[in-house]
């Protein structure tokens, strides 16, 4: 059965059909409602940090080879 | 017998006919002349008070302490028998002012006179139900007949009435050791016609009274219908409660009881409450045992203190989010409450009792509810942050959907309510216009300029940035940009309120810049319309722009690439173009030369290599050790999977490279012989180091290494052309001289153009910088840099563009569209959003948007 986790409460929500899952992919309006105030009040941002993080360096190869 | 004359005129002789006698005459007269104003009405509902009264006499023994078992019995004839074992009515005779009760049996006063009964003495009874406190004597006027049998002081004692004149006296019927008061009566139908008992009604109020009254049993038997039920509660509201939110989920495990008592002002107050996960308020309030529909002093003191202690706490424990503070109804969302109060002198609104009006009773209540609630929030954390959390998220909710429907408002009441960022077009027409959501000012201002303003609309957005203690930087979208959206689109917001056929535009098209910022600011957008304006896309109404990377100018010939991958793609084709690569001997000789046809396919193989290359370097292994270390020479085959093993003891890996399936199992069956039990577990092996898992004793980790029959393939074609692997990652040597050794790969192109290069895998960016000569490559930081024509040009001519559609379906499908997948596309978003900062950052790593396709 396909599921999705409802964005605000993260219940897992199941359904058999898209027409059972109006307020997806929130599992009620409440949540939606909490969701949309969120965006009102500048809650979801997208975060990066200033200094790049650098790829980690390849694995050593610091044991015995088949 | 309705002739028989009065009982008390007989008894009491000529002499007592004055003033008195009258009152009582038309006590019980007035009731049957006017039973509404006793009963509240003749129908259904008075004539179940009826039983209501009767039952209230023995649930006032019950709250003495001296009743245990009542029952309820409707019987075949249309009857109704209470019975009770308490201590049994009083049957003697009575010392009394009025001379016409003087003498007179208590029973018989109580049955033949209004307001005269224990309950209406604060000795006999601390408190007192008594649905109208009429007293039993409004049951025995309104019945056609009333048989009352009280078994006391070992004796059996009966009396027998008809429309309340006795006409039976009291009379002792036999020996009788135990005792309690059995009541039966026929209602009388010229009252109440045709009505009849019901039993689910009754035994849905004995029900309630047995809750009320915890350890009292209370038995109701229909025998006409044979139904039997019996009612017994050891642990009254609490068990009401659980009652009360059968079927619902519980928010936590116990019923949370409060029981406070005022000696001084003989009060006692009992509470059970109990939140469900539902947003359905359920409080009942009892005083006395009477349901006050209206609620009343009680209920008032629960609710204030309720939120008072609540939002206290939250806000005393950082509970509370932002400024919005819940109000009692967003407190009380999903609670289910009952409040029973027990009032000497209780004091209703209006006959009906539906609201208790005694002021020391909401006081009393509110102090036991601020006392005990606060004492079960300090020593209940757990609990009590769920149940406020509850109340907190109600609050947001509320003023979110208020805030949505101001916004509603405001943007109908006016046409020209659109906000200032937007750029309208002047055509109205609905499905030939178009809105672009433009990220920046300067983007904007290009794609104003740049727009065909008949039918492209565009709004501006600036991505606000927050530079959070210098060490991350936040975007978002504001207050206003979301608001401005909402007024632009023109389809409102929330579930009801969102109208996809009120849009103002037949497309809405996300126009970023082709960075990571650019990504970001798309993906909340994307996110944004996916939550709250999903049917837009689910018509198919929502396009991302495809603006250029670069810009390529050869000569006087502009051209615009979408990203590096085209770019590459176009500087090989240029760079192929007259080249020929030469393959040289020690001594520089040149042994032959490929061009053309056969060098484009070598290119090609080793393009394909420099994938298979990153692959593995993600994977933390080197192309090059590989291809020396761990390739078959002999047999040309590539290592299928990487094996790392831990010993116990030891917390470094071993690795091992394999050639199959087989080996692989030889390699666990050595180990297990060896070290012991070894756990197996496959991984990608994508993030580079430190994946393997935790540490377990003894484990040997395997990543299958997909790119082994690939580089099979791509070092075999080489081989066709006379290349080998050892070619790909030769280096030229330093001599004594310090020199290097003789190139064996030399590049060129014409007379002058040549580039001497180590091995093949230089190759191809050689071959890409003789393509990028005599070009001018321009990268578009943002959309702001290209001028108008050239963004007209290249994103927002219908005629040339390429756009691409936000779709969302459960099945991605393999097409030219931004398809959100259904679920996965809400996991990506909760990673961008959420609070898993390790999450966050390998996404972004990733580099942003997830959203299929979307970086062609």
């Amino acid at each position: 059965m396909p599921s999705f986790r409802c964005a605000t409460c993260r219940t897992l929500v199941e359904y058999g059909d898209m027409s059972e899952v109006p307020y997806r992919p929130f599992c009620s309006q409440r949540c939606r409602w909490i969701d949309l105030g969120n965006w009102f009040d500048e809650e979801y941002r997208v975060t990066q940090a200033i200094e790049d993080v650098p790829p980690s360096p390849p694995a050593a190869s610091d044991g015995t080879d088949a | 017998m309705s002739d028989t004359p009065d009982n008390l005129d007989v008894m009491n002789g000529a002499e007592a006919y004055d003033e008195s006698k009258i009152r009582v005459l038309e006590g019980l007269e007035a009731v049957r002349k006017r039973p509404s104003m006793y009963i509240g009405d003749t129908g259904l509902a008075g004539l179940h008070h009826l039983v209501h009264e009767v039952v209230d006499n023995a649930i006032d023994e019950a709250m003495a302490g001296y009743c245990r078992n009542i029952v309820v019995r409707l019987n075949a004839d249309g009857s109704c028998t209470v019975r009770d074992d308490g201590r049994g009515f009083p049957v003697g005779p009575m010392v009394h002012d009025n001379p016409e009760l003087n003498g007179k049996s208590a029973l018989e006063v109580c049955m033949t006179v209004l307001h005269a009964g224990g309950k209406f003495d604060r000795d006999s009874y601390k408190v007192s139900g008594g649905l109208h406190g009429v007293g039993v004597s409004v049951v025995n006027a309104l019945s056609e007949w009333l048989l009352v049998e009280v078994s006391r002081d070992g004796k059996k004692h009966q009396m027998r009435f008809e429309r309340g004149h006795p006409t039976t006296p009291l009379q002792i019927i036999g020996p009788e050791e135990k005792t309690g008061t059995r009541v039966t009566f026929k209602a009388d139908a010229e009252i109440f016609g045709a009505a009849e008992l019901r039993y689910d009604t009754l035994a849905s109020r004995l029900r309630e009274l047995a809750f009320l009254n915890e350890g009292v049993s209370i038995r109701a038997v229909d025998e006409v219908a044979g139904k039997e039920d019996t009612f017994f509660y050891a642990d009254g509201l609490r068990q009401f409660v659980q009652h009360l939110n059968a079927g619902k989920e519980p928010l936590h495990k116990n019923v949370i009881c409060f029981h406070a008592v005022d000696d001084e002002q003989r009060l006692v107050c009992d509470v059970a409450l109990q939140y469900n996960s539902g947003f359905s308020e359920t409080v009942l309030a009892f005083a006395n045992n009477i349901h006050n529909i209206d609620g009343g002093t009680h209920l008032s003191g629960f609710r204030s203190a309720l939120t008072r202690t609540m939002n206290y706490y939250a806000r005393k424990e950082g509970l509370m989010k932002g400024k919005v503070v819940p109000t009692g109804d967003d407190l009380r969302e999903g609670l289910t409450a009952v409040i029973s109060v027990k009032v000497p002198e209780p004091q209703f609104e209006a006959q009906t009792k539906v609201r208790l009006m005694n002021p020391e009773v909401g006081t009393f209540v509110e102090q036991t509810i601020n006392e005990q609630l606060t004492n079960f929030l300090e020593e209940n954390p757990a609990e009590a942050k769920r149940v406020i959390m509850k109340g907190v998220q109600a609050a947001q909710a509320r003023e979110a959907a208020r805030k949505a429907r101001d916004l509603a408002r405001k943007t109908a009441m006016s046409t020209g309510g659109m906000p200032d960022k937007l750029k309208d077009c002047s055509s109205h027409e609905r499905d030939t216009t178009e809105l672009y959501l433009v990220e920046g000012e300067s983007a904007g201002g290009s794609a104003k300029q740049g727009r065909d303003s008949r039918f492209q609309a565009i709004l501006y957005l600036k991505g606000k940035i927050l530079n959070v203690e210098k060490a991350r930087i936040d975007k978002m979208l504001s207050h206003d940009e979301i608001k401005a959206i909402i007024s632009a689109v023109g389809c409102g917001i929330g579930a009801e309120e969102f109208d996809v056929s009120k849009r103002r535009y037949g497309k809405i098209i996300l126009m970023t810049d082709a960075d990571v910022d650019g990504s970001h600011i798309r993906t909340l957008l994307l996110t944004f319309l996916f939550r709250h304006m999903r049917p837009l896309m689910d018509e198919g109404l929502v396009y991302v722009a495809q603006p250029p990377l670069y810009q390529i100018r050869r000569g006087r010939r502009a051209d615009y690439v979408l990203n590096d991958a085209i770019l590459n793609g176009r500087l090989t084709e240029w760079g192929l173009d007259g080249t020929r690569l030469e393959l040289r001997a020690a001594d520089g000789a040149t042994e032959r030369t490929l061009d053309g046809e056969p060098l484009a396919a070598i290119i090609g193989l080793l393009e394909n290599i420099d994938a298979q290359a990153r692959t593995l370097r993600r994977r933390g292994i080197d192309l090059a050790t590989l291809a020396q270390r761990h390739r078959d020479p002999e047999r040309g085959t590539w290592p299928v999977y990487r094996a790392r093993v831990y010993r116990p003891g030891s917390d470094r890996a071993i690795e091992f490279y394999g050639y199959s399936d087989a080996e692989f199992e030889t390699l666990c069956q050595q180990e297990r012989e060896a070290h012991g039990e070894v756990e197996v577990l496959d991984v990608a092996g994508l993030g580079g180091n430190g994946s393997d898992g935790g540490a377990a004793p003894h484990r040997v980790v395997r990543c299958e290494l997909s790119e082994a029959k690939t580089l099979e393939r791509l070092f075999g074609g080489l081989a066709e052309h006379g290349l080998a692997v050892e070619d790909f990652f030769a280096r030229r040597e330093e001599q004594v001289t310090g020199e290097l050794t003789t190139a064996r790969f030399v590049l060129g192109n014409g007379e002058n153009l040549t580039k001497e290069l180590n091995n093949l895998a230089e190759v191809v960016e050689a071959v890409r910088e003789f393509g990028s000569r005599g070009i001018e490559i321009k990268r578009f930081k943002g959309l702001g840099e290209m001028n108008p024509d050239e963004l007209w040009d290249t994103t927002m001519n219908p005629e040339k563009r390429t756009l691409l559609k936000v779709t969302i379906s459960d099945e991605p499908e393999d097409s030219e569209q931004v398809e959100i997948d259904a679920r996965e596309a809400d996991r990506i978003f909760s990673i961008l959003m959420g609070d898993d900062v390790e999450a966050r950052r390998a996404f972004i790593e990733a580099n942003a948007i997830h959203v299929k396709n979307l970086d062609i």
